[in-house]
């Protein structure tokens, strides 16, 4: 389980990452992290959905239906205030985290 | 339930067709790789992964969402209607503070009437299933039901049915606790036979309770059970009772238990504080006969109740039929024996009302509940009078909402949350007002003597529920018909117009049936409270057969003190002489029972020489010792011969007078005085004359034998209960604290003596009267003004409604005169409705008080006709006053604002 918390929770930030700069449908947002990140839809891309909707339903996202670039009706995802204040906050917990990683680490290494 | 499908089905169209939007830019930018098309497809989907689930996890989601944000919707516009109803009251604190308090009243007393019932009527004793228990009394003459039985009946009883699986016996009586001269105390006793506790089916809170080897025919235990009162409050509920030796009227006894906290008897006015075996009473109580006799005398009748277990699957019909049947058997078995005539078989399912007032009590606490109910009621019909007005005058308001779009259901809704608060204020008032009327009815008694403390009345939940059902009642009552009136048709038309909606005609009739219903209740009230007040009159001033009411009355029993009947006879003879030495006394005398107060009656079977009783009749005489001056002292008129003379009390021939009905039914030829006639036991008697018959224990009560004998040294009665009657020239109250005095410096245990007036007696004796011509005066003074206030808001909204029409009609040339005559006439039909609706259900509801009622018929014209001309005069004024204003309606100033 703690495996997939840290799953759930690295998959949260990144997909709050991706629309931070502006409404993405979810086939962008899908895209953006498999480009970018260390694989965490190599195992199944479709996790993405139930994410997207776990975290509309915490008030992160705001989900509603609009036009793709190819004229297709899709499901945009935007960030909310409270969206934008949870990645702020898990930024900030996994820099913290990541910095004490690497100290410990550049201890062994010497 | 198909709207929540229908969402579902949404939820999963939707990401159906997210998912499928998904793999087809997925599909799409692997063919910009090089895949063909169905290689790219199957890629993109196996990318994906388990789309059924995925798809499942995201509808459940979804739903989740949905639901939560309905519930969070439904909440806030809940919330929205609560505070915007909080600020609409607060806006308008005359009409709140009406309202609530109105309210408050109706659900206040409403409240405490219920928690009174339900301890009255609902409460079940603690004891073990007390379904399959029923009382068992012997009929002893017509009209009493419920009297005692002899120990011969109660074997017959117990040992001669199949339906009664077992019987025992309970007996009441008094006795003073403790060492003479140490806090002296009397207590409340019961005789009980060795199986009465397991009859019920009750525990010993500590020892033991009275067991059958306590209780053996001829050799009762000296051995005494506590009541968890007495144990705590004279014992400081010490651990180690149990084992102590107490003295009961002078005899020791061994306390072996204390019984369970929850047992408070079987009937409401049960209060007992101690319990013996029964075969140990006849040694307590003086003037019981000693000895077997009374184990064997089969009209020695002094057991007050029996106790029954109904045998298993046997019902209380069963019981009831089987005793008739034996009381039968056994009337042809020894036809000698006087009685038992018949037997009467109670449930006991739930408390039983105290002896005599098994139809009335019920009655009279339903009669409170109806009262309080109807001014619930019309507090309600207000309201809604005062919300209609307000809903009409409020139409361009709801108009503008509807117009923006509002339903109707929203509007409706809104009002009825209005409502609901202010029931809900009104509730929660209420609740603390049903506590104070329950403290305030503490001191009075009900039917059968219960005083109200006693029941110890109060909130529990049953209560809290029934008054939250008020709230909810009376909340859809008052808003519901003028919300729908409010939001019906015409509203919007009526801003369309550009002025206040006028002359909607259900909304007139609608307003018109609520005044006549208020009236309506109005009449009842008043008529009940009116018979009630003039009950009270008429039973103040009617004749009791004795004229004297400035009579100072001190009860005492010196048996409790150990005293034998010569010296109890010396010291009433020593009391007397000390009361008459006071020169403001009249009179003073000394009886064993005394008019309205009562006393110790004893029934005794007589023979009368000269006359031959009918097969079946019944010669019962009740004894009254007497010292001379009785009469005279009480005022009883002496019809014939003399009265008793203090040598009369000293040997010679043994005398007596006879009641006009004894001396009218034996010697109908007036020849009374001379006669003679012998009672059960005794001697014969010689006639020396005849009095008056007087009230001895209520306003309405049957004429019956009574005979007076003179108070001796040796009657055993002399150490027993006796009372003390001091006529005065002035007043009787301020005379007690000195009589007292004087009978403490005899006695000083004399502490155990209760002392009243003759005026307080009848006070005491029209308790229930009393309470209900306060309660009912109090509702109906109450409902006079609702209905005035009610009648009042109705005219003065229906003038201000009809300004235009009004203006019209003076333009036209229409007096003044006129026009109050219109508006006055427009009440007319109302009113006249109400009056006439109110008269017809009070007519329905006299039986209801015919019982509380003495000397006044229920269909009284003269409090029909006073309370029918009353009313109409409230009604003119409460209607003329806001009519006025029509009057100075200036046509001109109306016609400019068209």
């Amino acid at each position: 389980m703690g495996g997939s918390d840290l799953f759930t929770g690295t998959l949260d930030i990144l997909i709050l990452r991706a629309v931070s700069a502006g409404p993405l449908h979810g086939y962008a947002i899908g895209r953006t992290l498999r480009e970018g990140s260390a694989g965490v839809l190599d195992v199944e891309e479709g996790a993405l959905y139930p994410a997207l909707h776990r975290l509309e339903g915490q008030g992160c996202l705001k989900a509603s239906w609009g036009k793709s670039e190819t004229g297709r009706r899709a499901k945009f995802y935007r960030l909310t205030a409270d969206g934008r204040r949870h990645l702020d906050r898990s930024a900030e917990h996994w820099r913290r985290l990541a910095g004490a990683v690497e100290a410990v680490l550049g201890e062994t290494g010497t | 339930m198909s709207s929540w499908w229908r969402g579902g089905e949404r939820s999963r169209r939707d990401a159906q067709e997210e998912i499928d939007f998904y793999l087809e830019m997925r599909a799409a930018e692997l063919r910009r790789q090089g895949m063909s098309e169905d290689e790219a497809r199957r890629a993109a989907r196996e990318a994906f992964g388990d789309r059924d689930r995925i798809e499942w996890e995201v509808v459940r989601m979804d739903e989740r969402m949905r639901r939560r944000r309905s519930v969070r919707e439904t909440l806030a516009s809940l919330l929205h209607d609560v505070r915007y109803a909080g600020r609409f009251l607060a806006g308008n604190p005359g009409f709140t503070l009406v309202a609530v308090a109105t309210l408050a009243l109706g659900i206040g007393a409403t409240t405490a009437m219920f928690s009174l019932l339900d301890e009255v009527l609902l409460r079940r004793p603690a004891v073990e299933s007390p379904e399959s228990l029923v009382a068992v009394y012997t009929t002893c003459r017509l009209g009493a039901p419920r009297c005692s039985s002899s120990w011969p009946d109660y074997v017959d009883y117990r040992d001669r049915t199949d339906a009664l699986a077992d019987l025992a016996v309970q007996s009441a009586t008094t006795a003073s606790l403790g060492e003479p001269g140490a806090g002296l105390q009397v207590v409340r006793l019961e005789g009980v036979t060795g199986n009465f506790f397991q009859v019920l089916g009750v525990t010993p809170e500590h020892g033991r309770l009275i067991q059958p080897a306590d209780d053996l025919l001829g050799a009762g235990e000296p051995v005494v059970v506590l009541s968890h009162r007495l144990w705590r409050d004279r014992f400081a509920a010490a651990p180690d009772v149990v084992g102590r030796s107490v003295r009961l009227n002078d005899q020791p006894f061994e306390v072996v238990g204390v019984v369970d906290r929850e047992y408070e008897g079987v009937a409401l006015d049960a209060d007992t504080e101690m319990w013996i075996p029964l075969q140990r009473i006849t040694g307590v109580v003086p003037g019981m006969p000693a000895g077997m006799d009374v184990w064997q005398q089969r009209d020695s009748r002094w057991m007050g109740r029996l106790v029954g277990r109904l045998a298993p699957g046997a019902a209380v019909e069963q019981a009831r039929t089987e005793l008739l049947a034996l009381s039968e058997r056994m009337r042809e078995e020894s036809p000698a024996a006087r009685g038992p005539r018949s037997i009467t078989v109670d449930p006991i399912g739930r408390y039983l009302a105290p002896n005599g007032a098994e139809t009335d009590l019920p009655r009279f606490v339903w009669l409170l509940l109806g009262v309080v109910g109807a001014t619930l009621l019309l507090a309600c019909a207000n309201l809604a009078n005062l919300q209609l007005a307000r809903g009409s005058s409020r139409g361009a308001e709801i108009g503008v909402r509807i117009a923006i779009g509002a339903g109707r259901g929203r509007l409706v809704r809104q009002l009825l949350v209005e409502s609901l608060v202010l029931a809900a204020l009104g509730g929660a008032v209420g609740l603390v007002l049903a506590l104070a009327i329950l403290a305030l009815l503490g001191p009075f008694e009900l039917p059968g003597g219960l005083p109200i403390t006693s029941l110890d009345a109060g909130l529990d939940m049953r209560a809290l529920a029934v008054s939250g059902g008020l709230v909810v009642v009376s909340a859809v009552l008052c808003g519901l018909v003028p919300a729908l009136q409010a939001t019906g048709s015409g509203v919007a038309e009526a801003l369309k117009a550009g002025r206040s909606p006028e002359g909607r005609r259900g909304g007139g009739r609608l307003r018109g049936s609520l005044v006549a219903a208020q009236v309506a209740l109005c009449v009842v009230l008043l008529v009940g409270s009116g018979l009630f007040v003039r009950t009270l009159r008429s039973a103040l001033s009617s004749d009791l057969g004795f004229e004297a009411r400035e009579v100072a009355l001190t009860t005492f029993n010196l048996s409790l003190l150990g005293y034998e009947p010569p010296e109890a006879f010396a010291f009433v003879e020593a009391l007397t002489e000390r009361a008459r030495a006071r020169p403001e006394v009249r009179s003073v005398a000394v009886g064993s029972v005394i008019p309205i107060l009562g006393g110790a009656r004893r029934g005794t079977f007589a023979t009368v020489e000269g006359y031959e009783p009918a097969p079946d009749e019944e010669m019962r005489v009740d004894r009254v010792l007497v010292t001379p001056g009785y009469f005279e002292t009480l005022g009883i008129p002496l019809l014939a011969g003399r009265d008793l003379e203090p040598a009369d009390a000293t040997g010679g021939e043994q005398v007596a007078l006879v009641s006009r009905e004894m001396a009218e039914r034996y010697w109908p030829g007036g020849e009374a005085v001379g006669g003679s006639f012998s009672l059960f036991g005794s001697g014969a008697w010689r006639v020396i004359g005849v009095v008056e018959d007087v009230r001895w224990r209520e306003l309405s009560e049957e004429t019956t034998n009574f005979a007076f004998f003179a108070l001796t040294p040796s009657t055993s009665e002399a150490a027993s209960i006796l009372s003390l009657a001091v006529g005065t020239e002035g007043d009787a109250e301020s005379l007690l604290p000195q009589l007292r005095t004087e009978a403490r410096a005899l006695e000083p245990d004399l502490t155990l003596a209760e002392s009243t007036t003759m005026d307080g007696a009848i006070g005491d004796l029209l308790m229930p009267q009393r309470v209900g011509a306060a309660f009912l005066s109090g509702f109906a003074v109450l409902a006079l003004l609702l209905a005035a206030v009610g009648i009042a808001g109705v005219v003065s909204y229906t003038v201000g409604e009809q300004r235009r029409s009004i203006g019209v009609r003076m333009a036209l040339g229409a007096g003044r005169g006129e026009v109050l005559r219109l508006v006055l006439w427009s009440m007319t039909v109302p009113v006249g409705v109400g009056l006439v609706a109110g008269i017809g259900a009070a007519v329905a509801l006299d039986g209801a008080v015919e019982r509380f009622l003495y000397g006044v018929a229920p269909g009284d014209p003269l409090t029909y006709g006073t309370i029918a001309v009353m009313l109409a005069a409230i009604a003119f004024v409460a209607t003329l006053l806001p009519a006025r204003a029509a009057t100075r309606v200036d046509p001109l100033e109306v016609l400019r604002a068209e």
